[in-house]
């Protein structure tokens, strides 16, 4: 077949899209490229300069091979793999008579550079942040873990996306058993495409469907090359600047990256602070409500009449009041999010003026209501994961249902099973609760308050079985 | 599916909810007076009331009711309530005189059973006058009578020493023990009581009617048999030993010297035939009104000596007073039961033979502070 | 080091379910103020159960206890491990229908026993499908928040105790109250046999020894603040005196929370047992796990729903039947191994 007859099949699969650009030189060669993703500088400037270098047409497909500029360049036979080439930037190069052809890379920049992260925001600490391109991304691993034991792994998921899918992790550091699991599940998946890796969550997390979150998606580079040095594994997928840290426990959600930046004395008391505010914004509607309706002999004396005044100038029962202004707020917080920011300001304004005097002088709600509720708000804006939050919303409410019925022993009952839903997650074979409930007294050492970096020299042992940090 | 199945169940069984209750559904119950009425008990609550009224101020009201039993009296008292009646926040109990003589063990029975009540209040005797009066006499200087009462106990009982702390948990401690009478304090009414009901009275400066701590009344197992005048009730709370200052106007060269012991120090030695008590005090002078030079030490040592036999002489009426009544309220046969218990099951009745028993004081008394003068004014004006 | 301290506490909440209302009260009756010198000789001739059920652990450790019941006793296997099931059954209904009455009769007096038992049934039956180890690991966080509403409370206590409550010493009868808080021991130990033997066996001595210095404390502090008469009075002695906690700078009234420590106790020992007869009816797997607990539950809170004296004395006298059999079980299983070893 001569290759202006391939070329025309190859446009024709294509139906003859507007951004096919096809050319041919001297009747021997041509080749095709989408405009759309492939630089016409690169083509100009490396193949086509090459290609005006060949003198013979003897061996032409072997010449081309050895003397084409451009550094990157696959040899194919199968045709039907040349789509991929084609979409992804490559310009495929087709010889008359010839079975081969020759994919040389051409891709063009379509993303917007390595810029400061919006949802993850730092003071003190690297700022760059994971973009669309997966070659930017890897890099930006590469460069700050300058170790010969990186892996980088490839796969490609989705019939119709084909995305690459990295897995990275350190040789040997990262536990062998979890990278062959975790290559297992993706090999499995047959799905449309993912355009993100938010898509991979479900198939990670088939074996126990819990509302808590088993991994951790971050947009920042060192976070993932913290979790790296520890033994953790990392997915990265083209096309989305986040990247999914497996195994993930109930510790990790508390630690930010620029913990170890600072002093461990501040870290310690800004962890237990964030301790603190889980526990308040889970249990404290529930408290509430069961203080005032069941067990009264709760509260001290002078507090009491003021609440039970309170009390009685409102018609609504008391789960009531505290249900409807919990999902007031949380609609609140979803306007805030989605609006756009020149609108931003104002609704959140607007917001809070309704929800604070208007309705406590229009006899809806009592005022402690609505500072109970701004209290749970405002701890739960502490947690920057929104899988995280999510999982606290929903517990929330199952507290506040269980103690309408039966006051502090619902609360009782609801932590006990809580309890027993975080003790039987396994995330990757390593228990959810890792440093606490399987005691393990040398990551304690991280895990609620810090300690300085010389004392803790070693790596958490469900984690990985190579555990020194500091050779002498 | 399994947690499926189980919320299904809740919810179905938990249509009605037993307890449920709205805080303003209750009438906060803040105090309690026992009196007799033909023979039947008559209950008063102080209900303290959860809406606010014009003054913002918190409205109060006093509720009677009466029964043959306490329950039967606290039902009588729910016909006329518009609310359930919550006794979880009571702060104050006060039984009038006619019931402390014929026995307080039902009402006693029914505050320690119920499961509403937490037994943390202040237990105490209404004296010459009907108990209920009491709950209604408002003060100004707090929120509602029960409060200016508990507050008041509280506070004399770490300034007087006539006062002591009548929690009901230490009264039912020294009803149930060996060897142990409980005693109890006292209130009365100053004033027309009339009048000190009503709000306008609390808005002249001088008040009509207020509530007042008396003496100390002596029980004998659950029966009120008398009272203590001032000093001997002074003398009581000496040998019980669970205050922290105690003050006596020592009669001096027709003058009074008042003395205030900061640290006060009480000692038992315990043998079978008698109990030698051991006082030892520091203290302060307050306020001299003799004419006598403070910087000679053999006057002070005088002074010492004469706060000495008063302290003294303080807890030996006590002690006669005891054992004229029979009742031992100083826990003597509690400690002879915890030192020789086969002699004390011996004994067939211990407050009968508490009247002849012999127990010695031996006091000693130190100045260690003189306030801010060096001499006394009087010398000084009149040298 | 992982595993130890979570069977540890598993141990700890086992030993001290029956310290509520059931053993305390018994204990207190015959040996009134020196119920804590009761308790130190029962706790040091309860180590020989201790130490007779570690001799039994040891024996074939690698095989689960339902196959060590065929091996040692191979004819009357069936009769015996039916005896064992009634035992674990009524032993947890009795501790069940304990607990139910604590909450009724403290937290929520109007609603009725088997609304309750309901509530409680559920993160029972939850945990009872999970295994041992997750079972260990919900020991352990319980653990933790145990031991420090303990330390609190211990530390809101310091000023209210007054030993010479304590005195007159050694007037009263010692030896039944020894006798029947080791009793009261036997039943819960010969309950560890069925986990894993290799975790057990380092954690058994030392879970006995955290168990009895908690009890210990507890009956020291409630007998110094009540005294011996009321300790008697009340129903549960030590719910009250953490009505006292507190008092002098704190408003709050904070017994409901510091009651949950035996809540705790006893959800973890009704659960244990329950998989025990789970093991020994062979249910492993699906929705046959939960049937029992939940049935048996509903039922027993119906037929036992009432609060008076006479039903503790009878829960009392049940309890130590079986403790005597279990007692009994534990000599004779002992005697089996000893005796095939000598043959070997």
């Amino acid at each position: 077949m001569t290759s202006q007859q391939q070329i025309k099949i190859i446009k024709n699969t294509l139906g003859n899209s507007s951004d096919i650009v096809t050319r041919n030189i001297n009747d021997i060669i041509s080749y095709i490229y989408l405009e759309s993703v492939s630089s016409d500088d690169k083509i100009s400037n490396f193949l086509m300069q090459s290609i005006t270098k060949i003198t013979s047409i003897e061996q032409l497909f072997n010449q081309l091979k050895n003397n084409i500029y451009n550094s990157h360049i696959v040899i194919e036979t199968d045709i039907n793999k040349c789509y991929y080439y084609l979409s992804s930037g490559y310009t495929c190069l087709f010889i008359d008579n010839e079975k081969n052809f020759i994919a040389i890379e051409t891709q063009m920049k379509l993303d917007r550079g390595v810029v400061e992260s919006t949802s993850e925001p730092l003071i003190r600490g690297p700022k760059d942040s994971f973009t669309e391109n997966n070659a930017i991304n890897l890099g930006l691993i590469r460069k700050r873990i300058k170790d010969p034991k990186l892996r980088i792994d490839e796969l490609k998921i989705g019939r119709r996306t084909n995305s690459k899918t990295s897995i990275i992790y350190i040789d040997d550091i990262a536990n062998k058993e979890s990278v062959k699991k975790i290559k297992d599940i993706l090999n499995k998946i047959d799905i449309d495409g993912i355009l993100d890796t938010g898509y991979l969550r479900d198939f990670l997390n088939k074996k126990q469907k819990t509302l808590f979150p088993k991994i951790i998606s971050s947009e920042r580079p060192d976070l993932a090359c913290q979790s790296l040095l520890n033994g953790k594994i990392i997915i990265l997928v083209e096309n989305s600047p986040y990247a999914i840290i497996l195994p993930a426990l109930l510790v990790d959600f508390f630690k930010a990256s620029e913990d170890y930046y600072q002093s461990n004395i501040s870290t310690s008391f800004s962890r237990i602070l964030k301790w603190v505010a889980f526990f308040i914004t889970i249990t404290i509607p529930s408290v509430y409500i069961a203080c005032m309706t069941f067990n009264q002999e709760m509260i001290p004396n002078q507090l009491l009449i003021s609440l039970a005044t309170q009390r009685s100038q409102v018609p609504f029962p008391t789960f009531m009041e505290v249900v409807i202004f919990v999902i007031f707020f949380e609609i609140l917080r979803e306007a805030d999010i989605k609006s756009p920011s020149a609108s931003g300001a104002s609704m959140s304004i607007v917001g809070a003026l309704i929800l604070g005097d208007a309705a406590v002088t229009a006899g809806i709600v009592s005022p402690f209501v609505i500072i109970i509720v701004a209290i749970t708000s405002i701890c739960e804006l502490v947690f920057t994961d929104m899988d995280f939050i999510n999982a606290i919303r929903q517990w929330r409410l199952l507290f506040i249902f269980s103690t309408i019925f039966t006051g502090l022993i619902g609360i009782v009952v609801m932590l006990l099973i809580l309890i027993i839903e975080l003790a039987s997650i396994e995330s990757l074979g390593v228990p959810y609760l890792a440093p606490f409930s399987p005691l393990n007294l040398n990551s304690l050492k991280d895990s609620i308050v810090l300690s300085k970096t010389n004392k803790r020299e070693k790596r958490a042992s469900y984690l990985t079985k190579n555990r020194t940090k500091v050779k002498s | 599916m399994i947690k499926k199945l189980m919320t299904l169940i809740i919810i179905i069984l938990c249509s009605g909810c037993w307890n449920y209750q709205e805080l303003n559904e209750y009438a906060i119950v803040t105090g309690m007076a026992l009196d007799y009425k033909n023979n039947e008990y008559q209950l008063s609550f102080l209900i303290s009331n959860g809406n606010k009224s014009e003054n913002d101020q918190t409205k109060i009201s006093v509720l009677t009711g009466s029964g043959i039993t306490i329950y039967d009296a606290i039902k009588d008292v729910s016909l006329m309530s518009p609310k359930e009646l919550y006794i979880s926040h009571l702060s104050i109990v006060i039984v009038s005189e006619e019931v402390a003589k014929n026995g307080i063990a039902d009402l006693i029975d029914f505050l320690m059973r119920d499961p509403q009540s937490h037994q943390n209040f202040y237990m105490v005797l209404a004296k010459n006058d009907k108990a209920q009066d009491m709950l209604s006499i408002l003060s100004p200087l707090a929120d509602y009578p029960s409060q200016k009462i508990t507050l008041n106990v509280k506070n004399s009982a770490k300034l007087q020493g006539k006062i002591t702390d009548a929690n009901f948990n230490l009264f039912i401690h020294k009803l149930l023990a060996k060897g142990f009478e409980p005693i109890m304090n006292s209130l009365i009414i100053v004033g027309n009581e009339e009048e000190g009901q009503t709000p306008e009275s609390q808005e002249k400066a001088k008040q009509d009617a207020y509530t007042k701590l008396d003496t100390i009344g002596i029980f004998k197992n659950d029966k009120l048999v008398g009272w203590a005048t001032k000093e001997e009730s002074i003398g009581i709370s000496m040998l019980l030993g669970n205050i922290s200052t105690v003050y006596f106007n020592i009669p001096y060269y027709n003058e009074y010297a008042v003395t205030v012991s900061n640290d006060y120090k009480i000692d038992y030695d315990v043998s079978k035939d008698k109990i030698i008590v051991n006082v030892n005090a520091e203290g302060s002078l307050k306020e001299i009104s003799c004419n006598i030079n403070l910087e000679d030490k053999n006057e002070i040592n005088k002074l010492e000596k004469k706060v000495e036999e008063e302290m003294k002489k303080y807890m030996e009426d006590a002690i006669e007073l005891a054992k004229n009544y029979q009742t031992d309220i100083f826990g003597f046969g509690n400690l002879i039961y915890k030192k020789y218990p086969k002699f004390y099951n011996e004994i067939e009745d211990w407050n009968t033979y508490f009247t002849n028993f012999n127990i010695e004081i031996n006091t000693s008394f130190k100045y260690t502070s003189r306030g801010t003068l060096d001499q006394s004014l009087k010398q000084e004006i009149y040298e | 080091m992982n595993n130890r301290l979570s069977y540890t506490s598993l141990i700890y909440f086992i030993l001290r379910a029956t310290s509520l209302g059931i053993s305390f009260a018994l204990i207190v009756r015959f040996a009134k103020q020196d119920s804590w010198l009761a308790i130190i000789i029962g706790t040091i001739i309860g180590i020989i159960p201790v130490l007779l059920v570690e001799y039994i652990a040891k024996y074939e450790s690698d095989k689960t206890f339902v196959d060590k019941i065929k091996i040692v006793f191979p004819k009357s296997y069936k009769i015996i491990s039916t005896i064992m099931l009634i035992g674990f059954f009524t032993i947890t209904i009795i501790n069940f229908s304990n607990l139910t009455t604590l909450i009724t009769s403290q937290f929520l007096s109007k609603t009725p026993n088997i609304v309750i038992a309901i509530v409680f049934i559920i993160p029972i039956a939850l945990l009872i499908t999970k295994d041992n180890k997750i079972i260990a690991r919900v020991s352990l966080i319980l653990f933790y928040v145990s031991i420090f509403l303990f330390l609190m409370s211990l530390l809101g206590f310091l000023n209210q105790l007054d030993l010479s409550n304590l005195k007159p010493a050694l007037t009263n009868p010692i030896l039944p109250s020894a006798y029947y808080y080791l009793s009261f021991n036997i039943m819960p130990i010969f309950l560890i046999l069925f986990f894993p033997n290799k975790d057990i066996i380092p954690c058994l001595k030392k879970g006995y020894l955290l168990s009895s210095i908690t009890i210990f404390i507890i009956i020291i502090t409630t007998l110094a603040i009540l005294g011996p008469d009321l300790t008697l009075l009340y129903q549960y002695p030590q719910f009250h005196i953490l009505k006292r906690l507190y008092q002098d700078f704190l408003t709050f009234r904070l017994e409901n929370i510091f009651a949950v420590q035996f809540i705790f106790d006893i959800f973890i020992f009704c659960v244990v047992c329950l998989k025990n007869c789970n093991h020994l009816l062979n249910f492993h797997q699906g929705y046959k796990q939960i049937i029992i607990p939940i049935i048996l539950l509903i039922i027993t809170t119906l037929l036992f729903a009432t609060n008076t004296v006479s039903y503790t004395n009878m829960i009392i006298n049940i309890s130590l039947i079986f403790s005597i059999f279990f007692a009994f079980l534990i000599l004779l299983f002992s005697i089996k191994i000893f005796t095939k070893k000598l043959i070997k």
